[in-house]
């Protein structure tokens, strides 16, 4: 005689029972429990985030240095000429300074603004998505606040915090899907808004069609708004094309840094 | 209570591990390699319907820590934790010895499947209204690093997650006793 189980006590209608839960909970999402506790848990646990972080940098910076060795001459050669070529540049740069410091005297106008930065260093990332945000070791303690800007190295803009918490913060990046900034072309001053396409690229979008706008030109923060500072560099435009209604020229942006590879951002905190 | 507390701590190192860990040094991989690594290993310590009881507030506690939203992940993992459990009869009466090994292609090869229903999902979609061409799609060479250490990953964290179920059944006994 052959014992035969019922379906209830099969894997199956447990797998089952699991997914309909899962379900349940995916179109309901019961927020009102997990975003009391992923505030408790960003509070308690940066310091752990900060420990794992910094071992996986040291790690994949040590793989990188390793796998790198070969070109590292190359390397080397090319970095001697580009220092030479900035160095050049710096110089000429360096006299245009002076002489817009002269007109801005003699035109009553005042100085450019210099920002008030904070130093922080990534402790997280989007796992499962697209890179869609990048947690940083600093938070309301340290004066960090909702809407400021983070850039990199070289006032390169990263994105703007959107959730603070005591010892950390979470910053959403120009890609992200919910990013908007207000951009302009350098040079061209072609004006549009820049968005972030589903967590995997920037879209310069709604710029008029009597502008010019050209593969190679550079996009920098407008200021409109207020919220951003003027002039933080967000990429280099790469092909250009018309909406798809055709109202509009749109254009792909290239960012001038990885954000997935970041591990030290600044956060401004002197824009409001 | 106790056991509670420690699952519970073992599940957050767990999702901690993935976060601050292997995402910045798996950067390009666009899947939780390492939590279905876990999934897997806890299907075949515990037998399914006990793993779920800790595939589920793993991924619960993943979803929440990341997005403060329960996403598809969880039902991907509950899905692949059921077929690792189909499978594993098979896989160690067929290949005795090399199981572990064997398991260990199949947790990678969950993460790569992850990694293209997300790859196809946004390149649908991203392919409707755009035309940029973001890298979805990481290097042979990324491919391979990534398999390597899923595997040796893998192997350490059979072991891992085998000593702490000795010691979550060990302390469960010894309460079961005191209540005597």
């Amino acid at each position: 005689m052959t014992l035969r189980r019922k379906f209830t006590q099969t894997k199956l209608f447990r797998a089952l029972i699991a997914a309909a839960f899962l379900l349940f909970c995916i179109i309901f999402q019961p927020r009102f429990i997990m975003e009391p506790l992923r505030a408790v848990l960003a509070t308690v646990s940066w310091p752990i985030h900060g420990v794992f972080s910094s071992l996986a940098f040291e790690i994949r910076d040590g793989v990188h240095f390793l796998s790198s060795i070969g070109e590292l001459k190359r390397e080397n050669e090319r970095l001697h000429q580009e220092t030479v070529r900035l160095m050049a540049e710096n110089t000429k740069w360096q006299a245009v300074a002076s002489e817009n410091e002269e007109l801005r005297q003699e035109l009553a106008l005042l100085p450019r603004e210099t920002f008030d930065l904070k130093a922080a260093q990534v402790i997280g990332r989007d796992a499962a998505g697209a890179g869609n945000w990048l947690t940083v070791d600093q938070g309301t303690r340290q004066g960090i606040k909702r809407g400021m800007p983070a850039i990199a190295y070289g006032s390169v803009l990263i994105g703007r915090v959107t959730e603070v918490f005591p010892e950390s913060a979470r910053i959403m990046p120009l890609t992200h899907p919910d990013s908007v900034v207000s951009g302009v072309t350098v040079p061209g001053q072609a004006q549009g808004i820049v968005k972030g396409e589903y967590g995997l690229g920037i879209l310069f979008d709604m710029v008029l069609q009597d502008t010019t706008l050209q593969s190679s030109d550079r996009l920098v923060t407008s200021g409109l708004g207020g919220e951003l500072p003027q002039d933080l560099f967000i990429g280099t435009l790469q092909a250009v094309r018309l909406s798809p209604d055709h109202l509009y020229q749109q254009a792909s942006v290239i960012p001038p840094v990885d954000f997935s590879s970041l591990r030290y951002v600044f956060i401004i905190k002197n824009t409001q | 209570m106790k056991i509670f507390f420690l699952r519970t701590l073992f599940l957050l190192f767990l999702v901690f591990l993935q976060i601050s860990f292997f995402d910045i040094l798996f950067s390009w991989f666009r899947a939780p390699l390492f939590l279905l690594g876990v999934v897997v290993i806890f299907t075949l310590v515990r037998g399914f319907p006990s793993a779920l009881f800790m595939t589920i507030p793993l991924t619960l506690l993943f979803d929440t820590i990341s997005l403060g939203a329960v996403t598809w992940f969880s039902l991907y993992a509950v899905i692949f934790s059921y077929g690792t459990s189909f499978l594993s009869r098979r896989l160690l009466i067929e290949h005795r010895g090399m199981g572990l090994g064997l398991y260990a292609l199949v947790a990678y090869g969950g993460a790569f499947l992850y990694q293209a229903l997300f790859s196809f999902i946004m390149y649908t979609y991203f392919a409707k209204s755009s035309f940029a061409s973001p890298e979805l799609i990481p290097s042979v060479e990324s491919l391979i690093f990534s398999l390597v250490v899923e595997s040796l990953l893998f192997v350490l964290m059979y072991f891992v997650v085998s000593r702490a179920e000795e010691y979550f059944s060990h302390i469960n006994q010894q309460q079961f006793r005191s209540v005597r």
